[in-house]
Parts: structure tokens; sequence; C-alpha cells
């Protein structure tokens, strides 16, 4: 018990001491950033990081194409592995031990604001472990760089120039490069590589830690932290005063926020952003957030936020084939019954107009009934296509799609939306021949229209018209609006099957298959072959096996996963889902 | 370029076979002479096997083709099928450079290139690109065939029905472009027809149009009434008027000075005497193309100097054929967009007329983008093309030195058959010396630098002004 007792209490002790050093370490390998940095991207250990690309690289097994070995046999690839193999020999050790000695403790690339001026220029810094091979690296590169650019019909002159007894090399007048014990500087601009040289030389000089919307605790502190960095909203909306005033609400840009409100809320609150790039087993992610999310969001942008307390958004629906789905919330009866507090005049007036040149599709009812009857989380989806159902074959074959919405009261939902419908195909079948077909699926009435197999539909924009077979029915609470008849009875099945609504926070979720997309190229294997040949002219043998590894990669990629959710703070996160 | 007259030619030792001597000896200029223009020039060892074979045996080989064609056709036929469902016409133009580069029968890529400027149809009007691959297909087919077939079959092609607007062409209301186009740029020329010919040979086409893709004749909408052509009256209808038309001897003189400009030379305006014995040859072999284009290119006035370099390489043959001497591959999709710039884009000529051709080829931009070209596919660094067309491979491959000075004298020989001025030649040892001298970075290899002074030299042989002439 004293044992266990006393671990704990190194265990606590320990804890905070970590977090500081972190802290004290994120402060120490960003001092030579200087506070008014308006963005920063930092590799903490650059070596871990291209030890990841690389092993990515190799499992996808990227090096079957030829696209790949060209690339790696070309003559700035076989250039670079020369200087590599040269620096290797040099100084007697492998390149990811001269990787860890010249940048070990990280590189940073930020870009800050030449002094009294707008103007952003580059800056970037480069932390050794060990300060002479370094050197050494440094002397050997300007050397090269100097020499290649010999070849070139106009060779760039290298100047040197001392500041505060540093040497600065010029390239031109757009590089600027110097040494400093184990660090080594890089700029677009004099000024700022001065400016860069007094920030490393005077400890007392202030870091982008002491500005006040650098938050360092929202560093992410995950092991596998490949790259991480910082921006300055606060800097970028004072460029775009306009465009911001533009989507502020009340708004008069009723499209745009209808799409997008919940996201130009978010930017336009938040003084600064953070992203991250992990690598993780499944594959790399990448994270962006804001601090600021619903809690403070305005009425009018939550029409995209789903309240956290209540049940969170729908799963993606997956019916065979399925290249695309996506789940999200988008509150369209909030969006009506705000909309004096979202809207400013003239968008209200475009709405009122807008309600008053459909009401007569909507078989007496009015567009607030018709809004509140549709419920907030809805789900849309694209897939290959099986069967078009049609013996015409489209000369560009396209993927099928459809929206599921949610209804609050269905019945009167599919009563209202259904006259608008057959409407827009009444008005359409009087510029294409087709043909109006209703029948009983799984106990929902599907009812769609057919494209008549005829020449003129045939020759029509090259048989576009047969990638599609509009539908819509009605299963449940959902409501489905497809593009063919064959996915729409396909998501009445998917439909039927039991799922639960997840508790997560997430707005927004959409997921993309590469391995579907496989599976469509496996069904497009001449045209696919006719491109690579043409792209490669190799043989035939080859074209082929080009395909299967394309194939094969598709398939090992897996899927790609997109969420948004915007509590606490506004986060969004891309995550590959290797097989 | 200077057009000079043929009257002091004579037609009998102009038409008849070239037979070496020690005047005129059969050697690596006349091979080279005959693969820039019967073929995309010659790699190093088609240019070699032709000096030892001589000149019957090298041209009985071009115009045979090497063993394979058939199935090289259905290969591409089938690379085709998708893009001829599709609608993408820069990936046709790619598919043609692909076959251009790869086909075993090179002579009758550059008949159906020659025929493709002769029946002269854009893409920009008949806006199908199924259509254009099918007319394609159809000139390959004749290229090296018989011109009377190739006639017929072109007036009912669907791309020349529309892009001559021959499917609005209906009885009483008769469109005359066709017709027009017939006499004036596919068969007979200007002055051998009239303008009441025309109108009459219209009605004869009235009702030919395009049921299900294919070819229809709408009984009700064609023109069976009596008509006048070439003061022949009858009820005529389209193909006996394409027939009218072979049978005139105009038709052959017309075709066989087409065939004079493109084989022997842009500078030598032809006159009827000098083009007579091959006319002739037209006509008594049935409007045989092969048989004629054989008569030309074994003929005394083919290997002549007077006829040496006088032709502007188009651009389609200047790209092909530094790719294929220098027995690289291309990636044909980038190679297709490439070459739009340069004035020549496949399934879009200008006009009815085609490409004009000769010295309009080159002006400032166009040369620019020739040597860009070649810089792209030499340097090795260009991502379009990477190494796929290295001229170090194609040298190790061919030579077993690697002295420089041996390099550049079998570059010139490949691409030149060492026919350079003295100038040029001190240009180029000139440019030999500086890379000799030049720095190179501490960490490029021996074999680096070699294959860096190879990439620089090749690059300015290929942009030398003499290059660019056939």
């Amino acid at each position: 018990m004293i044992r266990l007792t006393l671990l704990l209490l190194v265990f606590l002790a320990w804890c905070p001491t970590r977090g500081m050093a972190q802290s004290n370490d994120v402060q120490e390998s960003l001092r030579l950033l200087p506070s008014n940095t308006v963005a920063f991207v930092q590799i903490p250990q650059p070596r871990r990081a291209v030890e990841q690309i690389i092993s990515y690289f190799h499992q996808l097994e990227l090096q079957r194409f030829d696209e790949v070995q060209e690339l790696l046999k070309s003559t700035p690839s076989q250039r670079f592995s020369s200087f590599l193999q040269y620096l290797e020999k040099q100084y007697a050790r492998s390149w990811p031990r001269l990787l860890d000695d010249v940048s070990g403790k990280g590189v940073a690339l930020a870009l800050v604001p030449v002094s009294g001026t707008k103007d952003l220029q580059l800056l970037a810094s480069i932390e050794a472990n060990n300060s002479e091979v370094l050197k050494q690296a440094y002397l050997a590169a300007l050397d090269v760089i100097k020499q290649e650019s010999e070849q070139n019909d106009q060779p760039i002159v290298a100047k040197q120039k001392p500041y505060r007894q540093i040497l600065v090399t010029s390239l031109g007048n757009k590089f600027f490069v110097a040494l400093h014990q184990n660090y080594v500087l890089a700029s677009s601009n004099a000024g700022v590589m001065t400016a860069a040289i007094d920030q490393l030389l005077d400890k007392n000089q202030l870091t982008i830690c002491q500005n006040s919307r650098f938050v360092v605790q929202e560093r992410p502190v995950h092991d596998h932290v490949m790259a991480w960095g910082w921006v300055d909203l606060v800097h970028f909306k004072s460029t775009a005063k306009e465009q911001i005033e533009q989507f502020k609400l009340p708004t008069n840009d009723l499209i745009p926020q209808m799409i997008l409100g919940g996201l130009f809320d978010t930017v336009i609150r938040s003084d600064h952003a953070w992203f991250a790039v992990k690598y993780e087993v499944q594959g790399p992610v990448l994270e962006v957030g804001t601090p600021y999310g619903r809690q403070v969001s305005q009425e009018g942008a939550r029409i995209h936020m789903h309240d956290p307390a209540r049940e969170s958004i729908l799963p993606l629906l997956n019916p065979t084939g399925t290249l695309f789905s996506s789940s999200f919330y988008w509150n369209l009866a909030d969006l009506w019954n705000k909309r004096s507090t979202i809207f400013k005049e003239v968008a209200l007036k475009d709405f009122e107009e807008g309600e008053k040149s459909i009401r007569p599709f909507l078989a007496g009812n009015t567009l607030s009934n018709f809004l509140n009857a549709l419920g907030a989380r809805h789900r849309f989806v694209i897939t290959q296509q099986r069967n078009t159902g049609y013996a015409i074959k489209p000369k560009s074959p396209l993927p099928a799609f459809a929206v599921v919405l949610e209804c609050n009261n269905p019945e009167q939902f599919s009563k209202m939306i259904g006259l608008p419908l057959r409407t827009a195909g009444l008005l359409f079948s009087t510029q294409v021949s087709m043909k109006l077909f209703e029948e009983e699926y799984h106990q929902s009435k599907v009812a769609g229209y057919r494209f008549n197999e005829n020449a003129k539909n045939k020759y029509n924009e090259q048989g576009f018209l047969f990638n599609y077979s509009p539908s819509f029915a009605r299963s449940g609470k959902y409501f489905i609006i497809s593009s063919t008849r064959e996915l729409c009875c396909d998501l009445i099945d998917e439909l039927a099957k039991p799922a639960t609504a997840g508790s997560d926070t997430v707005d927004v979720r959409h997921r993309f298959s590469w391995s579907a997309l496989g599976q469509v190229l496996t069904k497009e294997r001449p045209r696919l072959s006719t491109e690579l040949t043409l792209r490669y002219g190799g043989s035939q043998d080859r074209v082929e096996e080009q395909i299967n590894s394309l194939i094969k990669l598709l398939d090992k990629l897996g899927t790609i996963d997109l969420t948004v959710s915007h509590s606490p703070g506004f986060r969004f996160e891309l995550r590959a889902n290797y097989k | 370029m200077f057009l000079t007259y043929s009257a002091a030619i004579d037609p009998v030792w102009a038409w008849a076979p070239y037979v070496p001597d020690a005047k005129v000896p059969w050697n690596l200029e006349k091979a080279g002479h005959l693969f820039r223009r019967a073929a995309w020039g010659g790699t190093w060892s088609e240019l070699q096997a032709a000096v030892k074979a001589g000149p019957q045996a090298s041209i009985d080989q071009l115009l045979a083709g090497r063993e394979g064609l058939k199935s090289f056709q259905e290969r591409v036929d089938q690379l085709a099928t998708p893009l001829a469902e599709g609608i993408d016409e820069l990936r046709l133009r790619a598919w043609w450079f692909y076959v251009m580069l790869n086909s075993p029968h090179p002579l009758l890529e550059r008949m159906t290139l020659f025929w493709h400027n002769h029946f002269a149809t854009s893409n920009a009007k008949v806006q199908d690109v199924g259509r254009m691959y099918k007319q394609n297909r159809l000139l390959r087919t004749h290229a090296l065939g018989r011109f009377g077939p190739m006639l017929h079959e072109i007036s009912e092609d669907p791309a020349m029905l529309v892009w001559l607007d021959t499917t609005s062409n209906k009885k009483g209301k008769p469109n005359e472009n066709y017709a027009r186009e017939l006499m004036e740029l596919f068969s007979l020329g200007v002055g051998n027809y009239t303008e009441q010919d025309i109108r009459q040979a219209a009605r004869a086409f009235t009702g030919w149009e395009i049921k299900s893709d294919r070819f229809h004749i709408n009984a009700s909408d064609h023109d069976d009434g009596e008509k006048e052509v070439f003061n022949k009256r009858n009820n005529f209808n389209g193909h006996q008027i394409v027939d009218l038309c072979l049978e005139k001897p105009a038709c052959a003189v017309f075709l066989a000075r087409k065939l004079f400009r493109y084989f022997v030379s842009e500078t030598i305006a032809p006159d009827d005497t000098l083009l007579a014995p091959v006319a002739k040859r037209l006509r008594d072999s049935g409007y045989d193309i092969g048989a004629t284009v054989g008569m030309i290119l074994r003929s005394n006035l083919f290997f002549s100097h007077e006829v040496y370099r006088t032709k502007v390489k188009a651009p389609v043959e200047f790209a092909i054929s530094c790719i294929h001497m220098l027995e690289g591959r291309v990636d044909s999709i980038q190679l297709a967009d490439i070459l739009d710039p340069l004035g020549q884009r496949l399934f879009a000529p200008p006009s009815v007329k085609g490409w004009d051709g000769g010295p309009d080829w080159l002006n400032s931009t166009t040369m620019l983008l020739r040597h860009n070209l070649c810089l792209a596919l030499t340097s090795t660094e260009d991502r379009r093309f990477y190494n796929r067309c290295d001229p170090v491979k194609m040298i190790q491959k061919n030579l077993r030195s690697v002295s420089t000075s041996e390099v550049l004298q079998f570059l010139v020989d490949l691409f030149l058959q060492g026919q350079v001025p003295d100038a040029t030649r001190s240009q180029l040892s000139n440019r030999l010396k500086q890379l000799e001298q030049q720095k190179y970075p501490p960490y490029w290899s021996k074999e680096f630098v070699q294959e860096y002074q190879i990439r620089s030299l090749c690059h300015l042989v290929m942009t030398l002004p003499e290059f660019q002439l056939a």
C-alpha cells in the first residue's frame, strides 16, 4: 500500500513537471518566431516524419507504379539521392542520423510581416542536435546551390554580408540564409532575416508564445505529430474586412449562409486556428480547430450545429457500391422560423418572393408548414450504378445519387413534396420523352420517371439521360429523392435495417470510399487500359499489371472520413483509414 | 524558301528509278532523306540497315511495313473503342500519336495524315469523337490502297456528311458544299469544272443523311431527276458523280501534284509535263496510291540534290520524328496538349483546305515552342516526359564509345546525317568545349557529368535550323 502511495505521488509529481517541460520545450522551439508571426508550421521531429512518410509509401506499395518509378529515376531524384550519398560518405553516418544531427530539434516555417508593412514573408528555422555537422552540411549545401546555379544560363549570384557578426548569404534578392551555432535561419526577405537574427541573439525579444492569441496548451500533445501549426485569423480577417462583413449576421447572402453559415460564424468569431497532421497506424490524420463553437455561436449559425444534449446526427448510409456517403445536421425549419434574425431586408424579400412563386406547387400549404414538417438530420449518398435499368448505355456513365431527408411529420411532408416533384416532372416531359411509373417496393410506394429508349433520347447529349430514372419514395420517417429507381429501392432496404444515432458531437460526417472507386475502375477496365497506354506507352501486359496495382492500391486506401463538430470548439478532422 | 519552276527538269530522268553510282551513291545521307520523307526519320539501327540493304529493298520494306501490322491494328482499335464512345477529342489525338509512334507501318500513318489534310474534316463542327475516329480508320484503310473506293466511302462518311452539310442537302433545297469541295479540293482542282457542274452535282447528293449513326439515303429527300454534269446528262446519283470526277484526266494530275508536294518538294512548282508520268501511273493503275508513292520514292528526282531538305517538317512530323529517333516513349496525352500551339491540331484542321504547311509552320513563337519541346524531351527533368526519351540510353545502345567528341559526331550523323555547314559544326565544337570546361557540383559523379553533357549536346543538335527541314 505504501509502495502504491509512493508510486502515485511520484506519478502525480511527474505529471505537471512533464506538462511544464513540454510547455517549456514548445516555448523554446518557437523562440525564433517573433510575436507578430501570422502563421507557422512546425515539424518537431523531421527524421520521424520522413521515416513515417517512407513507411506509408511502402505500406501502400507505391513503388509498383510506373509514375512513381519514373519520379524516382528522374534526373532531379537521382541527383538528390547522389547528394545524400555524398553527405553520408562525407560525414560517415546514415541519412536518418544525419537528419537528426542537422534538424533533430525541429524545423519551423513561418509567415511574418515585414516591419512597418502588411507584406508577409517566409521565415524558416532549423535547429540541430549537432552544431558541428550542421555547419559542415550548411557549407556543403551552399556550395552545391552555387554550383547547381552555375549550370543555368543565368546563374544566381551569391553574396555574403555580416550582420551582428553572423554571415548572411544572399542568393538573388529572394533568398537569405545564415548559420549560428546550432541554428540555420532562412528567409525570403533581408529585413525579416536581420530581425530573426536579433530574435536569436537577444533572449529578451518577444516570441510567438507571448502573442495573446497563441495558446500553447492547444498544441497537440499526441506522440505521433508529424507537423502542427497555428494561424492568426485576426490578421487575415483584417485583410478581408469587406468579405467578413458580408457574412456577419444578419446577412443578405442567402445561399452561402444556408450552406456554410456554421463555418462562417466560426471563422468570424475565432481569433486563431490551429492544425496538426498526425500519423496513426491506419493512416495520416489532419485536424483543424478553432476555440469557439456552438456555445458562443449566433442563433442563425446553429442551423448547422446540433444540440449535443439531444440525439446526434444519423449513421451513414451504406448501400452496395457506395462511393460517398454523408450525414449532416441542417435545420431548415429553424432557418425559416428565425429568418428575421438571420437575414437582412433584401434576403428576407427574396425569401418572401420565393415563397410566393412556389406556393402554387404546395397544394395549399405554406413554406413554413413544409419546412417544419422536414427534420434536421439528413443524409446523402453517391453510388456506382450496378444496373441503370435501360438497354441503351450512356456514352459517359455517371454514378447515381440520392438525398434522404428526415421528416418531423413524414405523412404531411410526403404529401406536400409530391405535388412539386410531379409538376417538375410534367414540365420536364415537355422537353424530353419520358414516362411516369409507380410501384410498390417492400411496402414503400416508389414513384418516378423513366426516359423512353428512342433515337431522340439516345442521341441527346450522347445518351446522358440514360444515367437517370429520377425517383422518390417515403420510407418510415424518411423521404428519399434519388437519381435512379434502383438506388431508391436500395435505400428503402438500407433504411429498414436497424440503426441508432451516435451520441457524439459531430455535426457533419462524410465518407469517401477508395475501395468502391476501385470497383468502379474494375468495370471501366477498357477505358483505364486506354488511358494508361496513352500515358505510358508500355506493353499491354505492363498496362494490365498497372491496372491491377491501382485497383489493389485503392482497396488498401480503404476510406477517408471527414468530420466537423462545433462543441465545445470548432473541430475539423480528415482521417485516412488504410486497410 | 524560294519557289522554282520545274521546266528545267526532264520528266523522263526525274521519274526513272534511281540507281546508285559513284556520282550519286547510296549512303547515310540518302537513307536519312528516305526515312525523313517516308517514315518518321530513322533510328540509328534503321539507317544502318537501310544503308546496308540498298534503296530498293529499303523502299520495299517501307511500303510493306514491318510484321505485326494486323495485330497492332486490332490492339489500337481496341484502345480506341472507349474513346470513340466518349467526347474527349484530346485523347483521340493522343491515341493517333500513340499509333504513329508505335505502328510497324510508319508510311501508312504518314499517308493517313496526308489524307486527313486532303479530306480536312474538323471536330470543331462535327462534334462527335466517334465519327472522327471512324473517318480516321477509313483513311487508314485506304491510305495506300485505291483512291476511287476511298472517295466513294468518304462521301458517305458520317463525319464528312456533317462537316460539309450534306445532311442538310434536300431535294428542292440543294446545299452545294460537298459537291463543290468534291471537285475543288478532293479530286479535280479549280479550273476543271463549272459552277453549273457544282449546282447539278449537288442535286445528286440530296437525301444523303445519317440514321442510327450510319449513312442512309432518304428517298423522299433525294432528287432523282436528270442532271447535266461535265456535259453528260442522266439522272445521276452521288456515287455516279464521284465516278465522273474519277474519270476526268484532271483528277490524276490533281492528285499527282499533291503527292509531289508531300513527298518531293515544297519549293518546286511542278508543271503538268513533269507530273504527267505520275498522273499516268495513277490512271493506269486504277488510282493505286501505294504503287504511285512507290514510283515517287524510287525516282531519280526524289533522291536528287534539288529536293534535299526542301520541306519544312510539320509539327506532328517534327515531334514524332524526335521521339522516334531518340528511341523513346512518351505520354501521348501530354504530347497532344503540347503540340496544339505549334499549329497542327489533329482532327481540327483550320478549314476545309487543311493546313497550308511549308514555311507557314515556322515563326518566332513556333520555333521557340519546338526548342522547348526538344528540351522537355532531352533534359529528362521535365515532369511531363521524365527520362522516357533519354538520349543517354539511346547513345549507350548505339555507340560503344562515350567520348564526348564521338558522341557529338554520332548525334550529327543520326539527326542530320553529317550534313551541317562549317559554321554550325564550329558552333557545336565550341559548346562541347564549354561543357568540358564547366565546373560541376562535387557530388556529381563522372557519369552524371557525362550524361549532362550528352543531353545538352543532343538538345543543341535537335534545335539546329537544318533539323527543322525534311
